[in-house]
């Protein structure tokens, strides 16, 4: 047996005892995308093996904690990938206006960058006052950051271009206020937002959403889990309801493609028809 | 052992290499080949177009979860790392290795844990330290290991990195990688 074959092995055991003990399901994660965190926190332990670290993550719960950071590290940004708020912006939002109130998903929020982006836009274009929008992660830290709508400062001239780029109509800086290093968004961008805990991987549909946004979640997911995932989308979505997923995502490789009609195949805006 | 995935790994001068690479294959060329190049930031656009000019074969930018099949050269979509996860590619935003998304390492260690010794990686001109520790993983896990001479480098700082740490199987110009290739590729339709 290779060393590979036996850290396969490994990798199986820690996923499970952490499901055993912690009750965190990152069993039908995907391998190679999982397994690449693991070897870092590895590192970071300095320890060998899988083991090594499933002996520690067992005895000691901070240790678990550092593993959760890890798993659920995330890069986001305000207006991430701009042509694909600007296609909200020009085509689901005038869809969206139809309705007398909307309800939004941001399955995956993380730390919030997306989901205050979402709320600008929608200031800008009149709708925010008749939406609420549901902001979930499976992870609390992630969670209390996001509510706290505190971002480093030196980030804000990326944003800003970011920004104009998805088609803003004012000044960006509008929306927050600069404190030392920090910008602080305003509480009214918030009013709307609900930031509650979800886990995509254990937790079923609870409400019915004219959009759902679930960007580069399932990239990190096996297979099945990303079929599972898929339907508990669907399964929140309303008829014509709307998706949006990662620009290098795509249904086609899922068992719900035939479930969707293609608004954007550069964007990856799907709207369910049936 | 059979070949059944090649590597590659790139970036200053990459995209020359990829062109001399990719338009010496055969038409019949079989060997799914997937390949990282490094690009600066403010290039956006896919390399796909530039690539396909050189080429019989199919040149995609596979997105998450496409399946790995014979006679196509995938390239890392910019922005991404790009692992092998058994039958099909993942894509990842995880943060940068060696100050790179997408990641030579990445890329390597992810195809040496599922392929071993029926891989082979090709590390090309380029500055900068990526492919070294995936080039290591490689030959630890028993896969093949080519790099460019570093004579006929546009950039030989990566090379030379990696050949401090790791003796790879064939050190050959560029203009013969593509024969070599070719070679191996035979020997796998005559396995057939």
């Amino acid at each position: 047996m290779t060393s590979d074959e036996i850290q396969l092995i490994e990798i199986k055991l820690l996923l499970e005892g952490i499901f055993q003990k912690y009750g965190y399901d990152f069993r039908d994660y995907a391998l190679a995308s999982i397994r690449r965190r693991i070897l870092k926190r590895m590192d970071g332990e300095n320890l060998k093996t899988v083991s090594a670290l499933q002996d520690r993550i067992l005895h000691d719960e901070t240790c678990m904690d550092r593993m959760l950071l890890d798993f659920s590290v995330s890069v986001s940004d305000f207006f991430r990938d701009p042509g694909f708020f600007k296609q909200i912006r020009d085509q689901v939002i005038p869809f969206l206006k139809t309705y007398p109130f909307v309800r939004i998903w941001h399955a995956g929020s993380a730390t919030g960058e997306e989901v205050y982006s979402l709320a600008i836009m929608l200031y800008e274009e009149g709708l925010y006052d008749r939406c609420r929008i549901y902001a979930t992660d499976f992870n609390q830290q992630s969670l209390e950051k996001a509510k706290s709508g505190i971002f480093p400062l030196k980030k804000m001239k990326a944003y800003t271009k970011n920004y104009i780029d998805a088609g803003g109509k004012l000044a960006f800086s509008n929306y927050y206020t600069a404190q030392y290093d920090n910008a602080i968004f305003k509480s009214f961008l918030k009013e709307k937002i609900v930031f509650a805990q979800h886990n995509l991987v254990t937790d079923q549909s609870f409400n019915e959403f004219n959009l759902i946004l679930c960007r580069n979640v399932m990239i990190y997911f096996g297979k099945n889990l990303q079929a599972r995932t898929h339907k508990v989308i669907y399964n929140s979505l309303s008829q014509w309801g709307i998706l949006g997923l990662g620009d290098k995502e795509n249904l086609t490789f899922t068992p719900f493609e035939d479930h969707y009609e293609t608004l954007s195949q550069t964007y990856k805006l799907f709207r369910k028809v049936k | 052992m059979a070949i059944e995935l090649i590597v590659m790994g790139t970036s200053l001068g990459g995209l020359e290499a990829l062109q001399t690479i990719f338009s010496g294959l055969d038409k019949n060329f079989s060997i799914p080949i997937a390949a990282v190049l490094h690009r600066s930031k403010e290039k956006q656009s896919s390399l796909v177009p530039l690539l396909k000019k050189h080429s019989y074969l199919t040149i995609v930018e596979p997105e998450d979860k496409t399946p790995i099949a014979p006679g196509n050269i995938y390239i890392a979509p910019m922005g991404y790392h790009l692992l092998v996860n058994g039958d099909h590619f993942l894509l990842s935003i995880d943060p940068r290795v060696c100050h790179a998304r997408p990641s030579i390492d990445v890329l390597f260690d992810s195809a040496a844990f599922f392929l071993q010794d029926r891989l082979a990686a090709v590390l090309l001109t380029g500055s900068g330290s990526d492919g070294t520790r995936g080039l290591v993983r490689v030959n630890t896990s028993g896969g093949m290991v080519i790099v460019q001479d570093p004579a006929t480098a546009q950039n030989a700082e990566m090379i030379e990195t990696a050949l401090r740490n790791v003796k790879p199987n064939m050190i050959m110009s560029l203009e013969k990688i593509p024969l070599y290739l070719n070679e191996i590729n035979q020997h796998v339709g005559k396995k057939e």
